[in-house]
């Protein structure tokens, strides 16, 4: 290695050149992602649970049963500027349950326990059914089997809570299992950087 | 003899033609439902036809946020109210003529708006008026000058609790005396008029939760008696003694707001919203105690009402139900559907009021006033005006002497439907 090159150069080279490359790949890959990836999601407007003006329907499970994630990548989310903070919420409560002393359903809905109630803002003692109460849906224990969506619609729900792909969760399919399964087209693909958008449907295609 | 007979047919004629052109006269509404509880004005001579734009405005005045509406008694209205700025429960006297005050009765009271906050009408005898507020104060003023003559606290007196949406009980007013609904200890209490002094009350055994429900005066089997409703089902209780005459355990959902009804002599409806659907109930002597037998029970999707109370009208019911956003419909007594406004209108949670052969039927997202034939084969508008922007049309109308007085959720106006 009279040329000033030692073996150990050479490895260095080798290895540097490993590390960018694989730090271009993934850049690469990270920006194809976010400029290009699309990703699964669930369209609130085609969902029989949260379609409104759909009473009488049965529950749909199809997003707790099909999905290849073990606990279903569809979780429930309770958007808190569209509820009604009721006293009374008929997806905490099973609203067909006997009533006790204070007018409250004496059984829950969830299946899972997965909606936790507080009391938020003034809390008037003398008057606990007009105070407001938060509804939480504990993402953790949430399988998305859809009761508490379908009990929160019209004539007592606002509608405020709605199934989610979870994208934490989902494992990207290409072909998602939910979908496939879905009578009612609810299951749509859409580009990762339109994930933070308000809006819940699916836009028209051009 | 022929020819007395004949004459008597031309008087006869004579009079009933006349009373059918002949203007309004004079008919209070001095308490929820009017008169008789049902519903329907005995007035006559109203319009059967609107110029363009509507009705007469005879006058508008702002109202707090809610659905109180209006009792009327000898040329004056009287309401509920509240003044979210300075927090007080109010009880306004208005001239029927112009809308303007007369007096008003104010005493503090904390309430948050929760599906807005008024939702009661007041009763009134030409003595007293009688209000319940919404954290369940009752008060009794002078009619004249809106002064306190007494007041009951229903949550400390009774152990009750205020319900979701607060109170939505109508005090039912009678000759001798004022029936309200408690919850807590008692079922159903009989006050008297001029002190507030228990005369009756029904003990609260099965420890029924209070609803919105507004008590309502029958006569079944022959006896006179208050039917109420629950969460638990109707019940009817002795106008005589308060003692509990019967009861049908039925599962209603979340709240009860539509009064029950007795729709003749043996027959109750009970109906309400949160999937709870509506019942029908033969009530029956047999001997000293009553039998209840259902003659129909309707779930889901079959017909219910939400917030108001059918009216009966010539062996039917007419009320506002659910579906496709609030048809107007006319029900059997089987439940049957015999006609609805399918595909002409909808009403939301909008009130209706019987006068003259006629339904003046709101709607409840858009204001819209609409006159119905109310002895049509089918629903036949007879005309229709925007009289009140909205939102929240739900208040329950009021009309006396051809003024007809009803709101918004922020508005109250009274209209001129007199016929000319």
């Amino acid at each position: 290695m009279s040329d000033g090159i030692t073996r150990r150069d050479a490895l260095g080279r080798v290895v540097r050149g490993t590390v960018l490359l694989g730090l271009g790949s993934t850049a690469g890959f990270l920006i194809n992602k976010a400029e290009g990836q699309v990703v699964w999601q669930v369209d609130t407007s085609r969902c029989v649970n949260s379609r409104l003006g759909e009473a009488g329907a049965e529950v749909c499970m199809l997003c707790t049963t099909q999905c290849v994630v073990a606990q279903s990548a569809v979780r429930a989310i309770n958007s808190f500027r569209d509820c009604g903070r009721c006293y009374v919420c008929p997806a905490y409560y099973n609203i067909r349950s006997a009533v006790d002393e204070r007018g409250l359903p004496s059984e829950k809905l969830c299946p899972r326990d997965a909606i936790r109630r507080t009391p938020i803002g003034f809390v008037d003692p003398e008057d606990p059914a007009n105070n407001f109460y938060e509804y939480v849906i504990e993402e953790e224990k949430c399988d998305g089997c859809g009761l508490c969506v379908k009990a929160c619609r019209e004539p007592l729900g606002l509608g405020s809570i709605v199934l989610k792909v979870r994208h934490n969760l989902c494992v990207d399919c290409n072909r998602c299992a939910i979908s496939i399964a879905c009578p009612h087209d609810a299951l749509f693909q859409h580009k990762v950087a339109d994930a933070l958008e308000p809006t819940l449907a699916r836009q028209p295609q051009p | 003899m022929q020819t007395r007979r004949a004459w008597r047919y031309v008087i006869l004629g004579c009079a009933a033609l006349g009373s059918a052109i002949a203007p309004a006269r004079g008919d209070d509404w001095p308490q929820f439902r009017g008169p008789a509880r049902d519903n329907i004005s005995r007035e006559a001579g109203l319009l059967r036809q609107w110029p363009a734009g509507g009705p007469k405005v005879l006058w508008t005045v702002p109202v707090g946020q809610g659905y109180a509406g209006a009792a009327i008694l000898a040329g004056r209205v009287y309401h509920n109210d509240y003044d979210e700025t300075h927090g007080e429960w109010l009880v306004i006297a208005r001239s029927l003529a112009d809308g303007k005050e007369i007096w008003r009765y104010k005493r503090p009271r904390v309430i948050r708006p929760n599906h807005a906050i008024t939702r009661t009408v007041p009763a009134v005898d030409g003595k007293y008026v009688f209000s319940i507020d919404p954290k369940l104060g009752l008060h009794c003023l002078d009619a004249k000058t809106g002064k306190p003559i007494w007041s009951r606290n229903l949550v400390a007196d009774y152990k009750t609790i205020i319900p979701p949406w607060y109170n939505g009980q109508n005090p039912l007013l009678e000759p001798d005396r004022l029936i309200v609904a408690t919850g807590g200890d008692a079922i159903l209490v009989a006050l008297d008029k001029a002190t507030g002094k228990e005369i009756w009350r029904t003990p609260n055994t099965g420890k029924l939760v209070l609803s919105h429900v507004s008590v309502m005066p029958a006569v079944l089997g022959g006896v006179k008696q208050y039917l109420y409703g629950t969460l638990n089902g109707p019940l009817g209780v002795s106008a005589a003694s308060g003692a509990l005459l019967w009861q049908y355990p039925r599962k209603f959902n979340v709240a009860v707001a539509p009064s029950v009804t007795a729709v003749d002599g043996e027959h109750v409806f009970m109906t309400a919203s949160y999937d709870a659907g509506s019942v029908m109930l033969k009530v029956a002597k047999d001997g000293t105690r009553f039998t209840v037998t259902p003659v129909f029970d309707m779930k889901l999707n079959e017909w219910n009402s939400e917030v108001h109370t059918p009216i009966v009208h010539k062996g039917r019911m007419f009320a506002v139900g659910k579906k496709k956003r609030g048809l107007f419909t006319c029900l059997d007594f089987n439940g049957k559907e015999i006609w609805t406004s399918d595909g002409k209108a909808s009403f939301e949670l909008g009130s209706y009021l019987l006068a003259d052969g006629m339904f003046f039927v709101l709607e409840g997202k858009t204001g819209v006033l609409r006159l119905v034939d109310a002895n049509a084969a089918s629903y036949k508008e007879l005309a229709s005006a925007p009289v009140l922007a909205g939102p929240d049309v739900w208040g329950p109308m009021a009309l006396s002497d051809g003024r007809l007085v009803l709101r918004d959720l922020t508005k109250m106006v009274c209209l001129d439907v007199r016929g000319k």
